[in-house]
């Protein structure tokens, strides 16, 4: 018999048990309003089953059907595509501007300005190369000029390196972000009681695992029949399936000159090398950082001393110095200039050079004091096209590979300031829907505080009617 | 639309974010005077900028070249000059002495001062500018003629860079004065050099020889005649040296015009920038303090 007092009594009591349930997921809003990663929860309130009363068909009231998540997975999936873009232009800008910065304009000691120096003093020299100053100051201009590109070189390796260290624990980071993903889809599956009983929660945190997951490499994310993910990674590598994860990390041994990125199976037994399989993330804009763009700076000074160097010898060996050297030649100016090694890192003057600056070649002939033939070949080769099959001068191939970087870093700059406004954007799309709103909460609680109101009306008034009946016998 | 809090929160601390780089970014530019900072601000400019220091340290340098080949050159000239002058007065002594008025006595005591000129041509050969000998070719370090007028010097010519296609010689080296090539019926076809000529005319006139004197003022015109002609050619020569010069000022002028041009921030345009950045900054603080605070929370009682 489902009618009767009694039975409104129930129906008031479930509405009692609606309304303080709805205050109850507010205040859960309210306190998850500035969550990273939290999605909005609402109650859906649906009529219960009605039942036929002799010829009516009578209502039973609200139940809430299930407590849903505002939520669009393929907005997650932009939000997670747009972070990885932008996390690889966010490490690309940083490391190729930390890389620029070595070749900064401000800079008095860049290799450029030395080699304005060196050239001076040469000419200096060529004017009076009699004058054991002028050789003085020549070798101090070539030492400072060498220094450079010492320097120079071992501040980029030094950026190489650092990036490696870096990639160490963006590998860290990653492998624990998949273990986190793979805890997650356990306990979402300890949880989960069907469709209509999901732990959002878990599943906003999974979510937020991945996104974190997204700013360090791309990811595809799949869902099976269980809700459980499984992601796969760079070059389609497996990371998370069901429960099991994979780790990253850096591999010091390959026999490579930086160290690889290596992957490992769930059992960790085998790895795979992944290196240059990252397509976006993080990680990608520093191995672009690392192994193209400061690789190529590294390259082009090598080639550049080695260049400079052999082309400075081979003139500077045809020529007599002073004193105790004006009656031989086949000195070289320039050592450390071997291309199977760094040669930027070892070029310096030579020791000769270094002991006795009367053992700078300046003439051509043997015992002319006042012959400044070869000096004058050595200005004349600062000016030599050696570079770039024979189209750059010395300067001109150090400005090329200057300028191809800064152009490298502004076009790093634009994309970046892209990638923010794009990732930014997709945000917004985001938490339109899944963001909590304190307007939205604060009428949804008086909505709720209403109805518990008006549900003890009806208990109140069901109660007087009982009053009222239970009179009727007096 | 639905505007969340956490939208809300973000999009304030984007906007104050970009405003606080804009006045950041304006500062910097105000305070350093510069608005190429790194290279990527303006790669072509840079590489621009590189190439302008690179003109202006060899411009400078250039400069310094010039005033020492003006020295050089300077030197060079004066003692060619009184070369010529102690020539100039051997060649009057030769004229007057082969005439027939002179007896063997006056011409014994011409000789004296022929031999003083001797030695003053010798000393003049052994000029030195800094610590050079000017006419010694590229044997700069020792006296390159010899108290009995061989010279010891060689022909190297001393290039300098006058600027940054021009190699210039500086130097006369000494053979061609002191060996200079007169020939005639007695040279034996040849080249006599110039303190020969003065030698045999002192002994001419000790051994009162008047047809060894009149040959003697014959090849003093020829001395004399390449003597003017290497003068003149000097003179050129530091003409071109100043030419330079000032050709290095106008091109300096035109470099340093560039690279403030790259380099330098425009103080009016900086200026705009940093009140721009000042009145949008300030108003995006006031607009957030206003939008931020109230919600629907604070008028529900």
């Amino acid at each position: 018999m489902p009618t009767g007092l009694q039975h409104i009594l129930n129906v008031g009591g479930q509405s009692l048990g609606n309304s303080r349930l709805g205050i109850e997921v507010t205040g859960h809003n309210i306190s998850n309003a500035q969550t990273p990663g939290y999605s909005r929860q609402r109650p859906d309130l649906e009529p219960n089953n009605p039942t036929q009363f002799g010829s009516l068909i009578l209502g039973q009231g609200a139940k809430v059907a299930r407590i849903a998540r505002a939520h669009n997975e393929y907005l997650e999936q932009a939000v997670r595509r747009e972070t990885q873009v932008h996390g690889k232009a966010e490490a690309y800008e940083h490391n190729l501007s930390r890389l620029e910065g070595y070749f900064n304009p401000d800079l008095s000691s860049t290799i450029r300005m030395r080699m304005d120096s060196f050239g001076s003093a040469l000419r200096d020299f060529a004017n009076m190369p009699e004058e054991p100053a002028m050789r003085i100051h020549l070798l101090e201009t070539a030492n400072t000029m060498t220094t450079a590109i010492n320097v120079t070189h071992a501040n980029v390796s030094e950026l190489q390196s650092d990036i490696s260290e870096e990639l160490a624990v963006e590998c860290d980071v990653a492998s624990q972000k998949l273990k986190e993903v793979a805890l997650l889809n356990r306990e979402i599956l300890a949880l989960q009681m069907g469709d209509e009983s999901r732990p959002h929660d878990l599943e906003d945190r999974r979510d937020l695992a991945l996104n974190d997951l997204s700013k360090v490499m791309d990811i595809q994310v799949y869902k099976d029949d269980r809700e459980l993910f499984t992601v796969r990674g760079p070059g389609g590598q497996l990371l998370v399936e069901g429960i099991y994860s994979s780790e990253f990390r850096l591999d010091y041994d390959s026999g490579h000159k930086h160290p690889r990125i290596v992957c490992t199976d769930f059992a960790n037994t085998k790895t795979n090398d992944v290196t240059d399989k990252f397509l976006s993330g993080k990680i990608s804009g520093m191995i672009e950082a690392r192994d193209k763009h400061a690789q190529k700076i590294r390259d082009n000074l090598n080639e550049f001393a080695t260049k400079f160097g052999s082309s400075f010898n081979e003139i500077h060996a045809k020529g007599f110095g002073r004193a105790d050297f004006s009656e031989f030649n086949g000195r070289d100016f320039f050592e450390g200039l071997d291309t199977q090694l760094e040669a930027a890192e070892q070029i310096s003057v030579s020791r000769l050079i270094q002991q006795d600056t009367n053992a700078i070649s300046s003439g051509m002939t043997a015992l002319t004091p006042g012959d400044n033939v070869i000096a004058n070949e050595l200005i004349k080769s600062l000016k030599k096209p050696i570079f770039e099959n024979g189209t750059a001068t010395a300067t001109g191939f150090y400005d090329n590979f200057v300028a191809t970087l800064g152009s490298a870093t502004m076009s790093a700059k634009n994309e970046l300031k892209a990638a923010q406004v794009v990732k930014a954007n997709a945000e917004t799309q985001k938490e339109k829907i899944s963001g909590v709103s304190l307007d939205e909460e604060a009428a949804n609680m008086l909505k709720y505080q209403h109805l518990f109101t008006a549900s003890t009306k009806i208990i109140t008034t069901v109660d007087e009617m009982f009053k009222t009946v239970l009179d009727l016998k007096r | 639309m639905r505007v969340s809090e956490r939208m809300k929160f973000d999009a304030t601390e984007n906007r104050v974010n970009q405003s606080r780089a804009f006045a950041l970014d304006t500062q910097d530019q105000a305070s350093s005077g510069r608005k190429l900072r790194s290279v990527s601000d303006d790669p072509s400019g840079t590489v621009r900028v590189y190439r302008n220091r690179t003109k202006l340290e060899n411009i400078n340098q250039f400069r310094r070249t010039n005033d020492y080949v003006e020295g050089f050159l300077g030197k060079t000239e004066d003692s060619l000059r009184s070369i010529s002058e102690s020539m100039m007065r051997a060649k009057e002594l030769a004229v007057q002495q082969s005439n027939g008025v002179w007896d063997a006595g006056s011409r014994k005591t011409v000789s004296h001062e022929v031999q003083q000129l001797l030695d003053q041509v010798v000393q003049l050969g052994n000029s030195t500018y800094g610590d050079r000998f000017v006419f010694g070719g590229f044997q700069t370090s020792t006296p390159p003629v010899a108290g009995d007028g061989h010279y010891a010097g060689d022909d190297g010519l001393i290039y300098v860079q006058l600027d940054e296609d021009t190699f210039r010689p500086i130097n006369i080296p000494g053979r061609r004065i002191f060996e200079i090539s007169v020939r005639d019926h007695g040279s034996n076809g040849k080249d006599v050099p110039l303190l020969k000529i003065v030698q045999d005319f002192r002994k001419s006139l000790e051994s009162n020889d008047v047809e060894g004197i009149f040959r003697s003022s014959s090849r003093l015109d020829g001395a004399l005649t390449q003597l003017a002609e290497m003068t003149a050619s000097l003179g050129a020569r530091r003409a071109a040296v100043r030419d330079a010069a000032e050709r290095l000022d106008n091109h300096e002028e035109f470099v340093l015009k560039d690279n403030v041009n790259i380099e330098a921030a425009d103080p009016v345009r900086t200026a705009l920038d940093m009140k721009r950045a000042e009145t949008a900054l300030s108003y995006t603080l006031h607009a957030s303090a206003k939008v931020l605070g109230p919600s629907l929370m604070e008028f529900l009682k």
